[in-house]
């Protein structure tokens, strides 16, 4: 009698205890999860306009170390409206955007525009979209060559080029640098992707997004809901958020006209500075 | 106690691979990245050559005179003609400037007396018929200018500093006009050739200007274009190569120049120095052979679509100097026509 009493205790005790501990466990687990595996997010940043000033390089390269280190951030969707900027910083951009895509994956979705120095930014992104329409490549750079020094005897320099920098030759020669480097990286980054050759490239043409795929400068046509989806496959999630970066400053005008040309020629004075910027044509 | 424990740790184990689960299908893989490499990028040295001006003995020691045009608004700096001018100087040629307020006629043809006494006579009839009158009054002029000339030779010998100011030009240049020629004026450069004179375009695709008004009146027309070539070319595509000559005075111990943002000239007689296949005009698809130095058909006006060439320190590049030098021998030497005479004269 006594012996199947204690059965019945031992028997109750483990229904009532083990569905106890079990919910505890699944209750636990839950918090530890949340903690452990947070809601993944695909985080888009938006560059848009020329990027020439600095400030606004240093925005960008902000809210791309924030979505680096942000640990719910999976994937970045990298919205491109741009026709370049700044030789160097479009380049400082191309390059942090490299260093994010080792460790996320990187999607660009190109909406009006990504010429110059908007698509050497998005050739560092592991896939590129584009619209129908969207306005690709201008795969080249330009300087305003630096001006016959006026020299002044109030004035005392300690070299020759002091004043000037360089000479307008050396200009120019630093300026094939500058395409080689554009090239190389496009070259680089699109790999067998690619379907025209280094000459094409520097032919520093646009082309429409279908356009560009045929040449293999996009990888498919596609609006920022295709590329958001990309991004997730390439995180591999099922399940996510997503999230704009918003950029504090924003650049000051939107698309450069050739007329402007010479207002940013004169902006640069005597020493010359190096774009990646895609004129419209008037 | 410890079942108890590995319960709860199996419900939390199931738990967040549930959440895991119900997130992710997978883990990215970052692609190899290749992180960009500077050591390849390079700049071709500047093709400088060496080059010594070898004046030809067949210049004559008889003093002349090269006129440059200064009148038409022209967009260069003198200094951007030093190298040709001091070409021009070591052949015994003595530089003038044609300014806004001089008289092209007198400059060129030794013609301004008689034109302002006869326009002075005859300012009403001249309205009327001036083309017919022009006419003839021209032709009694030039024999009259011949016959002048020869009779005031010998005592300008005696009198040098008379000599100077009357001496007439055997070229002129004319560099990037802004303005464009008028009838008369452009009737004055044709009788210049007719006699001998050579006649030196010189324009730049980077300048624009009029250089058509005149360069037409010899059948030479100055395309609106530039020349590249994407594959081979001296640090930038409009700084084009160019190897290709026809065999003359003008291309002689030239190999290969560089042209620094040329344009194409278009003639009845197709260039004398051309553009490979690989060199394109910005504007020109249709025609393959183009050619940035032309001559026209009697060799008396020479047409160039590049200014930069003959610049400091762009002349130091291949066989630029090479062919300034030739160009000025050109401007020096006289016309075939004139050879001829002079070779019939003493026969």
């Amino acid at each position: 009698m006594s012996r199947l009493e204690s059965t019945k205790r031992l028997l109750r005790r483990w229904f009532i205890s083990i569905p106890f501990f079990v919910l505890l466990g699944l209750i636990l687990g839950g918090l530890v999860s949340i903690l452990v595996i947070p809601r993944p997010n695909i985080a888009i940043i938006t560059i848009s306009g020329p990027v020439l000033n600095q400030d606004y390089a240093d925005d960008i390269l902000d809210t791309l170390q924030y979505a680096q280190d942000k640990n719910n951030v999976k994937a970045v969707v990298l919205r491109i409206d741009s026709p370049g900027g700044g030789a160097s910083a479009t380049e400082q951009i191309y390059l942090d955007v490299l260093r994010l895509r080792q460790q996320k994956p990187v999607v660009t979705s190109i909406g009006t525009m990504a010429a110059s120095g908007g698509y050497y930014v998005a050739v560092a992104s592991n896939f590129i979209y584009a619209e129908p329409t969207s306005q690709v490549g201008s795969i080249g750079a330009f300087v305003s060559l630096p001006q016959r020094e006026e020299l002044d005897e109030d004035v005392a320099t300690t070299g020759p080029f002091k004043a000037t920098g360089r000479s307008r030759r050396k200009a120019v020669g630093h300026l094939e640098m500058v395409r080689q480097e554009f090239v190389t990286a496009v070259m680089a980054q699109r790999g067998d992707r690619l379907k025209v050759s280094e000459e094409e490239l520097s032919r520093a043409e646009i082309h429409v997004g279908v356009e560009s795929l045929k040449y293999g400068l996009i990888d498919d046509i596609g609006t920022r809901t295709a590329a958001i989806e990309k991004a997730a496959s390439l995180a591999g999630l099922r399940n996510y958020g997503v999230v704009e970066f918003q950029i504090t400053s924003q650049p000051v005008s939107w698309i450069f006209k050739s007329s402007d040309l010479e207002a940013l020629k004169s902006q640069t004075g005597l020493i010359s500075k190096y774009y990646y910027l895609y004129f419209e044509p008037r | 106690m410890i079942k108890r424990i590995v319960i709860v740790i199996i419900g939390i184990i199931v738990v967040v691979l549930g959440r895991g689960f119900f997130f992710y299908s997978g883990f990215y893989t970052p692609p190899p990245t290749e992180m960009p490499s500077y050591e390849d990028v390079v700049v071709p040295p500047a093709p400088s050559s060496e080059f010594f001006d070898n004046v030809s003995d067949n210049i004559s020691e008889e003093e002349k005179a090269v006129l440059i045009d200064l009148a038409h608004d022209n967009n260069f700096d003198k200094e951007e003609l030093n190298v040709l001018i001091l070409r021009l100087i070591s052949r015994d040629l003595s530089i003038k400037f044609f300014g806004v307020e001089d008289d092209l006629k007198k400059e060129l043809l030794g013609e301004e007396e008689e034109e302002e006494e006869e326009i002075e006579g005859e300012e009403e009839p001249l309205g009327e018929e001036e083309e017919e009158q022009t006419d003839q009054e021209e032709e009694p002029l030039g024999e009259e200018e011949e016959e002048q000339t020869d009779q005031e030779d010998e005592p300008l010998g005696e009198e040098e500093e008379e000599e100077e100011e009357e001496l007439l030009p055997v070229a002129f240049i004319i560099v990037s006009p802004q303005v464009e020629f008028s009838k008369e004026e452009k009737k004055t450069v044709n009788e210049f050739v007719d006699n001998g004179g050579k006649l030196l375009l010189i324009a730049d695709p980077t300048r624009n200007g009029n250089i058509n008004s005149i360069s037409l009146e010899f059948g030479l027309i100055f395309e609106p274009d530039y020349l590249y070539n994407m594959e081979e070319n001296e640090i930038n595509y409009r700084n084009i190569f160019v190897s290709e000559f026809e065999e003359n005075e003008i291309t002689k111990n030239i190999e290969k120049i560089v042209l620094y943002v040329a344009g194409s000239i278009s003639s009845a007689d197709g260039g004398i120095a051309f553009v490979d296949q690989n060199t394109f005009s910005s504007i020109i698809e249709s025609r393959k052979q183009l050619s940035p130095i032309a001559l026209n058909q009697d060799e008396k006006v020479m047409a160039v679509h590049d200014l930069t060439f003959m610049t400091e320190p762009y002349n130091g590049a291949l066989d630029n100097n090479q062919l300034i030098a030739n160009i000025a021998d050109w401007l020096a030497s006289p016309a075939e026509e004139e050879e001829a005479a002079e070779s019939n004269e003493k026969d």
